[in-house]
């Protein structure tokens, strides 16, 4: 290849290559960045430069705990301390460690103010596998809004002003747990409802719940696909709820 | 609705609706202060831009009136075609964003800049798409950086984040 050649193709490269952005991206636009990425996806791409590896994180989304495995635990937790938003996804027996990790965290994420933890299980585990037994979330202030899903903790603490939607299974629903936090639940989602005869005890009490999602094979001797409860919310696909019990434990 | 002149770094005037220019909150708050400032006058207010250059403030500002146009017309009334609406603008969005790294660059900055907050996490959600499922050298590789780093500081940001740079599916086995 001639010098010229060279030197073209050498120039054509440097005008195709893009500005060095993580040099001078500032912190605040890599921390938007960051909360459209998974948190494994974000870790490789941290060691990037001296801003990115030092960031601490907006949101922090881990779509699998069995990638993130007590390191990762401990990685998320030290850079959580700004974080307003955590979803979590465990997915069938979690590590031993991972729930401990991120209770005693330090320093923790006391700016959330929205929370999502699932559970995923693999088999048809009839327990909560998740070894978050006892869930106190009561210190952190700016909780607005937590969403259980598929979690059967022991107990559960929360700030008196944080909404709670869950999603459960029917034979979990009548847990004590529960009870306690009836004031701030808000959305009650029910799957795996073989037969409905009778509304679960939970729904049947004063409650600040506003929607209630039920998916039933049948209700009474009726076969159904679903029913639903909204004040002034329809779901496609499914039907409301006009009987008196519902209305009066929905009030 | 009338019409103000965004003035780019190089010196090129953009007429454009206050309406569509407002979606910048740095203008938003800049024509407050013009409007304060003018005293009855009716010339059309001229807005400065010294951190945005010509070509980068013309693809901001296609931005805004089509986000204008499109918020004016779900505003006039809630029709059931209002979903298909919200889908046309984000396959809008995504052809919009389809551009170089360089541009990119230079488009992130000025919504950072101009606080145009839906462009910015289009640019950002468009950066992580470009840098997702990647290893920090193999996006130094694709975009031309240079490290910051010592070898140490390297070596121990390697250490911690190892258990990250396992692959997936041998990582789920565990």
């Amino acid at each position: 290849m001639s010098e010229r050649q060279r030197a073209s193709r050498s120039t054509k490269r440097k005008k195709e290559l893009p500005r060095a952005i993580e040099l001078s991206l500032p912190g605040d636009v890599w921390r938007n960045v960051a909360s459209h990425m998974d948190l494994w996806d974000w870790v490789r791409a941290s060691g990037l430069c001296k801003t990115t590896w030092k960031l601490e994180l907006d949101s922090v989304k881990v779509s699998d705990s069995r990638i993130l495995g007590v390191e990762g635990a401990r990685w998320m937790t030290s850079r959580w301390r700004r974080a307003r938003s955590l979803s979590l996804s465990l997915r069938g027996t979690v590590k031993e460690g991972i729930p401990q990790a991120l209770m005693t965290a330090q320093p923790c994420a006391n700016e959330l103010t929205q929370l999502q933890l699932e559970w995923i299980p693999e088999w048809d585990e009839a327990e909560d596998l998740t070894g978050l037994a006892d869930i106190d979330l009561s210190s952190l202030i700016h909780l607005r809004s937590v969403c259980l899903m598929g979690l059967m903790p022991s107990t559960l603490a929360l700030p008196p002003t944080t909404e709670l939607h869950v999603i459960t299974r029917q034979d979990w629903s009548s847990h004590p747990v529960w009870l306690s936090v009836l004031p701030m639940l808000r959305t009650i989602t029910m799957a795996g409802i073989e037969r409905l005869n009778k509304l679960p005890q939970i729904l049947s009490l004063p409650s600040s719940l506003t929607t209630v999602l039920l998916s039933a094979g049948q209700v009474g001797g009726c076969p159904m696909q679903g029913l639903a409860y909204g004040r002034g919310k329809g779901n496609s696909g499914t039907r409301r709820f006009t009987s008196a019990p519902a209305h009066a434990g929905l009030a | 609705m009338c019409s103000v002149i965004l003035r780019s770094s190089d010196g090129a005037d953009h007429v454009v609706s206050q309406e569509a220019a407002s979606l910048s909150k740095t203008v938003q708050s800049l024509l407050e202060e013009l409007e304060a400032a003018k005293d009855g006058e009716e010339s059309i207010l001229i807005v400065p831009l010294p951190n945005v250059c010509d070509c980068t403030l013309r693809k901001v500002l296609q931005y805004c009136i089509q986000h204008t146009m499109s918020a004016q017309q779900v505003t006039e009334g809630p029709t059931p075609s209002d979903e298909l609406k919200k889908r046309e603008m984000e396959a809008w969005d995504r052809d919009y964003i389809m551009v170089s790294t360089d541009e990119l660059y230079h488009l992130v900055m000025a919504a950072h800049y101009l606080n145009v907050p839906g462009l910015l996490e289009l640019c950002c959600e468009g950066i992580a798409n470009l840098i997702r499922g990647k290893s920090p050298e193999h996006v130094r590789q694709c975009f031309g950086l240079v490290k910051d780093f010592e070898a140490p500081e390297e070596e121990s940001i390697r250490c911690t984040n190892l258990w990250a740079l396992v692959d997936e599916k041998e990582q789920a086995k565990k």
